[in-house]
């Protein structure tokens, strides 16, 4: 196969996967012009592996490159470095005030932004385990062979970011936000 | 089962990661214990409200052209007295090149996200009228949907997607294992136009305005029935 041959190869093989590498980029960097760096890197480097790639189950081989990149680039910047304290971090898990009663177009908005940010703000591999499952729908054994871990460490984190969430979002809120 | 062996299982049932008979035994303990029942329907809102509000990020405009420039065969070595004109060529090239149509651009993108199973399809539906109504309120127009399975195409439902930035209709037609997608949009004031042919990585589209909407189809199926098919729709859905 040429070179050109192969590039053409490589794009149909992943056209369709780009949206979700890009999401999954832009959710664990949480910057577009860094997602696009860490896109680019990602990208070289499947394209060097593209000979050993069979067509098969092409969205988890990309995402798992990307999620690679993503994680040497947050460890650059020294994002992975905190480590997780049990009982620190679940004292700082504080439910949010609730607004008194606005309008219901009011509460949703504000549900929306309110999860957006929690999301945002969960430790990199729970926000990695909780995107992967309510975003691209991915099961246990598929966020496990992206994400390199057993299923039962999926589990955990998947748990872990959820618990996280239900006590920082709290239950009212969700109910809002979830009508 | 003890709420000790529910609570756990209350997230894989969530998930879809279950056994059958699990899955009973879990809704059995949870239909009588209120703890464990709030409990699953607390996870069942939460995964609910990212599914709805959690953005699902867009690649900006023209991002695969640019992952994809750097992994091109390079051209020779140039000397020390190329590179200007090198880039007087490459400047000539680039203006010659048709422009790229950002909008088709992202109705091929978004044709291709939507040939994984999991994201074509919102509202499945043969009937047209149970299709375009459920557009209403989601985007801020009326969404023509006709059927055209007496030619080939038939009627799968519709989706909604967002493309330069707006919010989009597709409507989607299924011709044996082909997916075709028209995407719809308000067409902010521009004129009407007749159908026009746009090539993009292999993908055919076809757009065009007509009634204050903007028009695009893409699919992969044989050139002329797209042709043909974008004709026929053009022609009526005004």
């Amino acid at each position: 196969m040429s070179e050109a041959a192969k590039v053409d190869a490589f794009q149909r093989a992943l056209v369709p996967h780009m949206g979700a590498a890009w999401n999954l980029a832009r959710w664990l960097v949480r910057d577009s012009a860094d997602a696009e760096d860490v896109l680019q890197e990602a990208y070289v480097r499947a394209f060097r592996h593209f000979d050993s790639f069979r067509g098969e189950r092409a969205r988890g081989w990309l995402l798992s490159i990307v999620r690679n990149a993503c994680w040497s680039f947050l460890s650059r910047k020294g994002q992975t470095e905190e480590v997780f304290d049990e009982e620190r971090d679940t004292a700082a898990v504080v439910p949010l005030q609730l607004t008194p009663e606005p309008e219901a177009q009011l509460v949703r908005s504000d549900q929306a932004r309110r999860i957006q940010e929690e999301v945002e703000a969960l430790r990199p591999e729970f926000r990695e385990a909780f995107v992967l499952r309510e975003l691209e729908g991915l099961s246990y054994k598929e966020i496990a062979d992206v994400t390199a871990v057993p299923i039962g460490t999926v589990m955990s984190r998947l748990s872990r970011a959820r618990r996280e969430l239900q006590a920082r979002l709290g239950d009212t809120g969700l109910k809002a936000s979830a009508s | 089962m003890t709420c000790v062996e529910t609570m756990p299982l209350l997230e894989l049932e969530l998930d879809g990661e279950l056994d059958a008979r699990s899955v009973l035994e879990v809704r059995e303990h949870v239909s009588r214990c209120p703890a464990c029942a709030r409990q699953a329907a607390s996870l069942r809102a939460l995964s609910d409200a990212a599914r709805t509000h959690l953005t699902y990020h867009e690649p900006p405009p023209g991002l695969e052209r640019r992952l994809l420039r750097p992994l091109r065969p390079r051209r020779p070595r140039l000397t020390w007295a190329a590179p200007a004109l090198a880039a007087s060529v490459a400047v000539a090239v680039f203006a010659a090149m048709p422009r790229r149509d950002a909008l088709v651009e992202q109705a091929i993108a978004a044709h291709a996200r939507s040939l994984q199973l999991d994201h074509a399809i919102d509202v499945v539906s043969t009937d047209q009228h149970t299709v375009k109504p459920w557009f209403d309120g989601k985007v801020g127009f009326a969404v023509p949907v006709r059927d055209e399975s007496t030619t080939g195409f038939a009627l799968a439902g519709g989706r909604l997607d967002y493309l330069d930035g707006r919010p989009a209709a597709a409507v989607v037609y299924r011709k044996a294992k082909h997916l075709v997608n028209l995407f719809v949009l308000d067409a902010q004031g521009r004129g009407d136009a007749p159908p026009r042919r746009e090539e993009q990585r292999g993908f055919t589209a076809w757009r065009w305005t007509s009634g204050g909407l903007q028009y695009v189809l893409v699919g992969d199926v044989a050139a002329p029935e797209l042709a043909a098919l974008a004709e026929r729709l053009a022609g009526t859905s005004r």
